[in-house]
C-alpha cells in the first residue's frame, strides 16, 4: 500500500512535469532590436477551430511568408471560442513586439465589439495586411425559376415574403449581406439560420428553403454536380469559378458585402515590424502555389497595406453597426 | 457500390490508417479489460489528441477502440465476474459460471466468434443501408429533425438504466446546459453573464471528459479493492466443442439481429442490446433452468449483440448526422472539429472518409478476432496495474487534452467542474449518460424546432403538414401511451397484490 502511494506520487509528479514542459513555448529573445526582427518564432493566433476556412487560409499564406522572415517559423495557434473574440482578446492584450499576431476574418473586430461584451474595440489593434477578399453569394437550386437576381426581385415584388434563405447564423456576414440586399432592392426575404454552410446546402437541396447565402466555397461541390446555381454575387470581387455571375452593383442594386481576411497585431506595433510582415505577406501572395490554394477555396487573393486594411475594418465596422441595429440585435 | 468499397479499402490500407486500426483495436481491448474504464472514458481522454490527425484517421482510431473495448470487456467478465465495461455485465453471469466449471476457454472463444459475426452482420447493414438512408435523409428538413430529437429524448429517458425519475432529472439538466450560449436563431446571449467563453456554449468534449473521464476516475478511487479472484490462470482450449457451436448458432443469429436493430435506436447501446439478447435467449432456450449456471447461450447471444449494436450505431451518425449514444456523440464532435458536418451529404462530400471508416471497421473486426484470443493470458496481467497509479495519469492526461481544444485554460475548469458533478451524480445514482445525450440532442431539438417555425406560415401546424414529422409524432405518442398504460397496469397489479397480502395478513 505504501509502495503504491509512493508510486502514485511519482506518477503525479511526472505527469505534472509533462504539463509544465508543454506550456514553455518559444518566446522572443531578449535584447533583440527591431532592426533584426524577427529573431524568434512568431505565434500566429487563429481565433477559430483548426481546419476551418480562415485556418486554412492562414496556414497557406504562412507557408509562403516563412522564407521571408529570416528563416524564423510562424507557429499557428488555434485559440477558438467566443465567436473569435477569445483569441482576439489574447492578441490585443499581448506585448506589441511582433511575436504574437492574429489571422482573422472580419467578425471578431467588425461584428463582436458591437455587442459590448469584448474588452477591446475595432481600433485597439495594429492592422498589418489584408490577405484576401471573398464575396458573399446567393445560391438557389439549379431548377429554380429565376436565372438572374432581377427575376427574383420582380418575383418578390409580386409575392412579398415568399423567399426563405438559409444563412450561417444571425449577424454573420451572410445574413448581413442579405439584409443589405433587401433594403437596397426594396424586397423582403426571410432568414432561416443554420449552424454551418454544409447544413445550409442540405436544407436547400432538400427543398426546405428557397436559397442559401454564404461564402462561395460552401457551394462549389454542389454547383459542379449541377444541383445548385449561383444566382447573385452579393460582394464586389470575382473568382474564375463564378466570374460570369454579375455582382449586385452590376445588376443595378446598390449593395455589396465582402468578407476580408488579414493580419493584425496588438496596438502600438512599430512601423519596422509592420513593414517586415506586410512585405512577407506580399511575397507570399506572389507564390503560385499559395495563389492556387487560395483561389481553390473561392476567395480572391487581395493584398492590401496596413493602412488599406485599417480602412476596410473601419468601414465594415460602421456598416455592420447599422445592419445589426436594423436587425434589432443591438440597441 | 463496388467502386465505393474499393475506395474505402484503398483509404483503410493507407499505412497511417492501418496503424490507427491496429492501435485502436489493441488499446480498446486493453481498456476493455480494465474495470471502470469504458469506451466513453477512453475516447473522451484521447479525443483532444486526435485533433492533429486527419479526420479519417481519427475516426478510424476511435472506432477501433470502440470495437476493441467490446472484446476486452468479456475477458474479465468471464474470468473474474468483473465486467470490464457495462455491455459485458450479463456475460459475467453465465460466462463466470462456465469458467468455474473449467470452461473459460470455450466461453471466451464463443464470445470472440459471436462478436465477429455480430459485427459483420451490422457492418453489412451499414454498408448497404447507410448510403440509402442518407439519400432519403437529404429530404428530411428541420421539422423531421426536431421530431427525431424529441423521440430520441423520450427513448433515452424510457430505455435508460436505473431509476426513470433520476434519468429524467439528468436529461433536464442536459437540456438546460444546451441553452447556454448564443441563441441559435436570434443570436441573443443566454445565461452567459459577462463571460465571453460561455458565448459559444459549453464544449461537449470538456463536459463529457469531466463527467465520464474525471468523474469515473474519482468514483473508482472511492471503491475498495475488489475481492474478485481469478478462477484459473489457465484459460485452456479456446475453440468451442461441436456441441457448443451448435448450441450457440441460433443465439448468435438472434444476437446479430437484435444488436443491429438496437444500435439504430436513440439511447440504445451495448448494455441494452446485451440485456435484450439475454432475455430473448432465456425465453427461447430449451434449457432455461441452466441459465445462470453456465449456459453457453447466455454468453454467445449477448456478446454477439453488443458488438453488433456498437457497429450499427454508426448508421445514424454517418447517414443522418445524429449521434444516438454517448460514444457516437464523441465521434460526432471529432468530425465537427475537423470542419466536417456529419449529415446526409457526408457520403457524397467526403466519400473517402465515409467508405474509409467502413472498410477499416471490416479490417478491425478481423484484427480483433485474430488478436484477442492469443492475448488473453497477457491481458489478465493488465489487471495488476494499480488504480492509484493509473488515476493521476488519467486525470492529468484529460486536463492536458482538454487544454488543447482551444489552447485555453477555460475548458480545463469546465472539465474539472463536471468531474466533480459526475462524481456526485454517481454517488447519488443519477446516470450521466442521459445528461450528455440531452445536452447534444437539446441543441438539435431547439435549433430545428425554431427553424421549423420559421419555415411554415402557420406556426406549429408545420409539424402536422409534413408526412415525415407526422409519422414521428405518431410514434412518440404511441410510445408515451404504451408506457403510461403499462405503468398504470403495473401499479394496479401492485396495489392489488398489496391489498391481497393485507387481507391474508389479517
Amino acid at each position: 500500500m505504501i509502495a503504491s502511494r509512493a508510486l502514485a506520487a511519482i506518477t503525479l509528479a511526472a505527469a505534472g512535469l509533462l504539463v509544465t514542459s508543454c506550456s514553455v513555448g518559444a518566446g522572443p529573445q531578449s535584447g533583440g532590436t527591431e532592426a533584426d526582427y524577427p529573431n524568434a518564432s512568431i505565434e500566429a493566433v487563429v481565433p477559430y477551430d483548426a481546419g476551418g476556412a480562415t485556418d486554412q487560409l492562414a496556414r497557406t499564406v504562412i507557408s509562403g511568408m516563412e522564407p521571408e522572415l529570416n528563416g524564423q517559423s510562424v507557429v499557428v495557434l488555434n485559440e477558438s471560442g467566443g465567436a473569435g473574440t477569445s483569441g482576439m482578446t489574447s492578441v490585443v492584450n499581448s506585448e506589441p513586439n511582433g511575436y504574437k499576431l492574429a489571422f482573422i476574418a472580419g467578425g471578431p473586430l467588425t461584428v463582436q465589439p458591437h455587442y459590448g461584451k469584448t474588452s477591446y474595440s475595432y481600433d485597439d489593434v495594429t492592422p498589418i495586411a489584408r490577405i484576401a477578399t471573398s464575396p458573399i453569394v446567393l445560391a438557389v437550386r439549379a431548377d429554380a425559376p429565376w436565372n438572374t437576381i432581377q427575376e427574383l426581385v420582380a418575383d418578390l415584388k409580386k409575392n412579398p415574403g415568399s423567399f426563405r434563405y438559409a444563412s450561417t447564423g444571425v449577424g454573420n456576414p451572410a445574413s448581413i449581406a442579405m439584409e443589405k440586399f433587401d433594403s437596397a432592392a426594396g424586397v423582403d426575404t426571410k432568414q432561416v439560420p443554420f449552424k454551418s454552410s454544409s447544413e445550409t446546402v442540405t436544407a436547400l437541396l432538400g427543398k426546405n428553403v428557397d436559397g442559401a447565402a454564404g461564402l462561395p466555397q460552401g457551394f462549389t461541390a454542389s454547383v459542379k454536380s449541377g444541383d445548385l446555381k449561383i444566382l447573385a454575387n452579393l460582394g464586389s470581387v470575382k473568382d474564375p469559378s463564378y466570374e460570369k455571375v454579375p455582382t449586385l452593383k452590376e445588376s443595378g442594386i446598390d449593395a455589396s458585402t465582402d468578407l476580408t481576411s488579414g493580419i493584425v497585431g496588438p496596438k502600438g506595433l512599430s512601423n519596422e515590424v509592420v513593414t517586415a510582415l506586410a512585405d512577407a505577406v506580399q511575397a507570399s501572395l506572389k507564390d503560385t502555389k499559395v495563389l492556387e490554394r487560395i483561389s481553390s477555396s473561392g476567395a480572391v487573393p487581395d493584398f492590401g497595406t496596413g493602412e488599406e486594411y485599417a480602412a476596410d475594418i473601419k468601414s465594415d465596422f460602421d456598416e455592420n453597426g447599422i445592419v445589426l441595429k436594423e436587425l434589432g440585435l443591438i440597441p | 457500390m463496388n467502386d465505393s468499397i474499393l475506395l474505402g479499402f484503398s483509404v483503410a490500407l493507407d499505412p497511417m490508417n492501418l496503424l490507427a486500426v491496429l492501435a485502436g483495436c489493441l488499446l480498446g481491448v486493453v481498456v476493455g479489460v480494465l474495470p471502470g474504464l469504458g469506451p466513453i472514458t477512453t475516447i473522451s481522454i484521447l479525443l483532444p489528441f486526435t485533433y492533429a490527425m486527419e479526420p479519417t484517421t481519427a475516426i478510424i482510431l476511435l472506432a477501433g477502440i470502440y470495437a476493441g473495448v467490446m472484446y476486452g470487456g468479456t475477458v474479465t467478465s468471464v474470468l473474474l465476474k468483473l465486467p470490464g465495461e457495462a455491455a459485458s455485465v450479463v456475460t459475467a453471469i453465465d460466462g463466470y459460471e462456465m469458467a468455474r466449471k473449467g470452461r473459460a476457454g470455450p466461453a471466451l472463444g464463443i464470445s470472440a466468434i459471436g462478436s465477429f459475426i455480430g459485427a459483420t452482420v451490422a457492418l453489412i447493414a451499414l454498408t448497404f443501408f447507410a448510403p440509402a438512408l442518407a439519400e432519403l435523409a437529404v429530404k428530411l428538413g428541420p421539422p423531421e429533425y426536431a421530431m427525431l430529437a424529441l423521440l430520441g429524448l423520450l427513448l433515452i429517458a424510457y430505455l435508460g438504466a436505473g431509476a426513470f425519475a433520476k434519468a429524467v432529472v439528468a436529461a433536464a439538466i442536459g437540456l438546460f446546459l444546451a441553452t447556454v450560449g448564443l441563441d441559435p436563431i436570434s443570436g441573443d446571449a443566454r445565461f452567459v453573464g459577462d463571460s465571453l467563453q460561455l458565448l459559444d456554449g459549453m464544449d461537449v468534449v470538456a463536459v463529457v471528459l469531466g463527467l465520464f473521464g474525471i468523474g469515473e476516475v474519482l468514483f473508482s478511487l472511492r471503491e475498495r479493492d475488489s475481492e474478485a479472484e481469478l478462477v484459473s490462470k489457465k484459460v485452456g482450449r479456446v475453440w468451442p466443442t461441436k456441441k457448443d457451436l451448435s448450441d450457440s448458432a441460433a443465439p448468435i443469429a438472434r444476437g446479430s439481429v437484435i444488436g443491429t436493430l438496437v444500435g439504430l435506436v436513440p439511447g440504445g447501446g451495448g448494455l441494452l442490446s446485451s440485456l435484450l439478447s439475454y432475455g430473448a435467449e432465456r425465453r427461447f432456450a430449451k434449457n432455461p433452468e441452466e441459465f445462470g449456471k453456465g449456459a453457453i447461450q447466455g454468453v454467445a447471444g449477448p456478446e454477439t449483440a453488443n458488438n453488433a449494436s456498437s457497429t450499427s450505431s454508426f448508421i445514424p451518425l454517418l447517414s443522418l448526422g445524429i449521434p444516438f449514444n454517448v460514444t457516437i456523440s464523441l465521434l460526432f464532435s471529432v468530425l465537427l472539429i475537423n470542419g466536417i458536418t456529419p449529415g446526409p451529404r457526408l457520403v457524397t462530400e467526403n466519400p473517402d472518409l465515409f467508405w474509409g471508416v467502413i472498410a477499416s471497421m471490416y479490417l478491425g473486426n478481423v484484427v480483433l478476432l485474430i488478436l484477442s484470443l492469443p492475448l488473453v493470458g497477457l491481458l489478465i496481467q493488465i489487471l495488476r496495474v494499480d488504480m492509484a497509479v493509473l488515476s493521476p495519469f488519467i486525470i492529468v492526461l484529460s486536463l492536458v487534452g482538454v487544454y488543447t481544444i482551444d489552447n485555453n485554460t477555460w475548458n480545463m475548469w469546465v472539465a474539472l467542474f463536471f468531474g466533480v458533478v459526475g462524481y456526485f451524480m454517481r454517488i447519488w445514482g443519477f446516470p450521466p449518460g442521459p445528461l450528455v445525450l440531452a445536452f447534444i440532442l437539446g441543441g438539435l431539438l431547439e435549433t430545428s424546432l425554431r427553424q421549423s417555425l420559421l419555415l411554415g406560415d402557420e406556426g406549429f401546424l408545420v409539424f402536422l403538414q409534413r408526412p415525415g414529422s407526422l409519422a414521428l409524432i405518431a410514434v412518440s405518442v404511441l410510445l408515451i401511451g404504451a408506457s403510461t398504460f403499462s405503468a398504470v397496469r403495473k401499479r394496479r397489479a401492485q396495489t392489488g397484490a398489496a391489498e391481497e397480502s393485507i387481507h391474508v395478513g389479517s
